[in-house]
């Protein structure tokens, strides 16, 4: 079986989870920018962080036989420090044009601020222009409020809805998404926010169309082998392994697929070929290769 | 300069399928009658890999004593397009590779690395280039490092020494080190030779292009691990000390575990 992660906050994680997670079957992982824990002390962090998500952390995935896209955006976390925010703002659109930046995102409310509001709507914007797919995140506490608040800010731009998924949903709120066109996506977490058997039954209930599961695993409680395990629940419930691939591998592609910058063929399991650059020389050797031969590879 | 242009756009005209090639020169007519404006040029950089794809060229070309080979498609697009803004808008230029290297993805300070003996022939650039070889991307270290002829060229000796022991620790081999020969010195002798004591001591795999850095004039210690590699027969160890023994004074005990042929070609035989 083959997974898909779609929204997992890996540069907080460790090379075990990457060992654990594709011996688990990921061969591919979206990481959304997201905030950083503690507040920010300059517009410059964002840079490191945004050149870390498409560098050095495609770089590392890649050594675990992971391929790593990422989405580049202001968090509604982060956007409440204006005169910072507006500086991020000016950075963005050089790497939204980036190859490895599949979505805007995450962007949303969380305290369902103004300043929120406005720096939310100005990445929709940008989102519009750059023709990118855009990742919401859906605040934890008055998430209706906050989801409602969304959706009516996606239809006054003028976003096309089939562009945009809602995350973080739940049992109340996904009601809400439902006949909009948006995605929706659902966190499962080992304690709050869904877990493996309640998104069964959200499965049961909605069906499979453009349903998107992750683990938003971060640097927080969370367990990156959670998609995996939804698959495991997915197959135990009845589903058949097309229907599980569909789920978790497919729609995550092709949501993001939008963004002409990722497809399905081109999720497999990334090999480090140096001798692709450099056909005269067998460059790795001497090294004991970092990823499995392409022989040895599963599906 | 703009008969290079040429011959490198005739080059990625052939790599490229007419569409590809159809998108790629409308953002040449944009960068040649826009006013020069790093946000644009940032964009249609970004953009390109999509544009004119990642395919290997379909041939190879030398230019200013150096060849554009095992390049892909955006790289060579990449270096094209900061090549003409270097030519069309000059008063920006000194700042620009720079910027472009700091604010790129991988794949563009890739593409500025292996092309950097183009886009800064006088070397002003080193600074950024021996940072650049500070990296533990394999593939971006690769760029600067292997089969490209500028760190022979701009590298101080201290920066090639450390290049060139990077590249045995990445696994990496110095054969496709450009101009290596011309830089061996004493202390890279010296560093190399440590490098592999300590891994015959760890008891770990030996990079069998090493011996190409150690020269026994300089680290005549190094001789028993010559005889030693010698006489155990893999291959690869066996080529890479011949070769590097050819242009170097072989000692007595040395020449006396090579059989005829090989002193032969070594033209080593003693009178
Ligand atoms: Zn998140």
């Amino acid at each position: 079986m083959k997974y898909f992660e779609p929204h997992v906050h890996m540069i907080s994680r460790t090379t075990d989870d990457y060992e654990r997670m594709a011996a688990a079957g990921i061969i591919g992982v979206v990481e959304p920018a997201f905030w950083q824990g503690q507040p920010r002390t300059s517009a410059g962090t964002f840079i490191d962080y945004f050149d870390a998500l498409i560098g050095w952390e495609r770089f590392r995935a890649s050594q675990f036989g992971i391929r790593h896209y990422c989405t580049i955006g202001l968090n509604p976390k982060e956007a409440n420090n204006i005169a910072m925010a507006e500086e991020v703002i000016k950075i963005l659109p050089r790497y939204l044009a980036k190859d490895g930046v599949v979505a805007v995102g995450e962007v949303g409310y969380d305290d369902i601020s103004n300043a929120e509001e406005r720096f939310f709507a100005e990445q929709l914007q940008l989102a519009k222009a750059f023709e990118l797919p855009v990742l919401v995140h859906t605040p934890h506490r008055d998430k209706v409020k906050g989801t409602e608040r969304t959706l009516a800010l996606i239809k006054e731009i003028g976003l096309n809805p089939e562009m945009v998924v809602v995350d973080h949903l739940n049992e109340i709120t996904i009601d809400l998404v439902i006949d909009t066109g948006c995605w929706k996506g659902h966190s499962v977490y080992p304690e709050t926010k869904m877990s493996e058997a309640r998104m069964i039954e959200l499965l049961k209930r909605y069906g499979t169309d453009k349903m998107i599961v992750n683990s938003a695993a971060d640097w927080g409680v969370s367990d990156p082998l959670k998609v995996p395990k939804v698959g495991q629940a997915m197959l135990a419930a009845g589903y058949d392994t097309t229907e599980v691939e569909k789920v978790l591998f497919e729609n995550p592609i092709n949501f993001f697929a939008q963004s002409g910058r990722i497809a399905i063929a081109d999720v497999t399991r990334p090999l480090i070929d140096q001798t692709q650059l450099h056909e005269d020389n067998s460059a790795l050797r001497g090294q004991s290769p970092i990823i499995e031969a392409e022989a040895e590879q599963t599906s | 300069m703009s008969n290079n242009l040429n011959e490198l756009a005739l080059l990625l005209q052939k790599s490229c399928s007419s569409q590809q090639w159809q998108q790629f020169t409308t953002y040449q007519q944009q960068l040649k009658e826009s006013h020069y404006a790093l946000s644009n040029l940032q964009i249609i950089l970004a953009s390109l890999r999509r544009k004119v794809g990642s395919q290997s060229l379909s041939t190879s070309i030398d230019i200013d004593d150096g060849t554009v080979k095992h390049w892909k498609t955006d790289e060579l697009a990449r270096v094209y397009c900061i090549l003409t803004t270097q030519y069309y808008h000059s008063h920006c230029a000194d700042a620009l590779l720079g910027q472009l290297y700091t604010q790129g993805d991988e794949y563009e300070r890739e593409a500025i690395l292996k092309g950097l003996w183009l886009l800064d022939p006088k070397g002003q650039k080193s600074t950024l280039a021996i940072d650049a070889a500070r990296t533990n991307i394999v593939t971006l270290f690769s760029a600067i490092g292997q089969l490209n002829p500028y760190p022979a060229r701009h590298f101080n000796q201290e920066a090639f020494n450390q290049l060139t022991l990077k590249t045995l620790f990445l696994g990496l081999d110095i054969n496709c080190i450009l101009g290596l020969k011309k830089r061996l010195n004493s202390s890279m002798s010296r560093m190399c030779f440590d490098y592999l004591r300590e891994r015959i001591a760890a008891n770990r795999a030996i990079p069998t292009s090493i011996w190409q850095a150690i020269n026994l004039k300089h680290t005549p210690v190094a001789e028993d691990f010559f005889i030693q590699f010698l006489q155990n027969k893999n291959p690869q160890h066996h080529a890479n000390i011949l070769s590097s023994l050819k242009n170097q004074t072989i000692p007595a005990t040395i020449l006396s575990v090579l059989t005829k042929s090989e002193k032969k070609h070594l033209q080593a035989i003693p009178r």
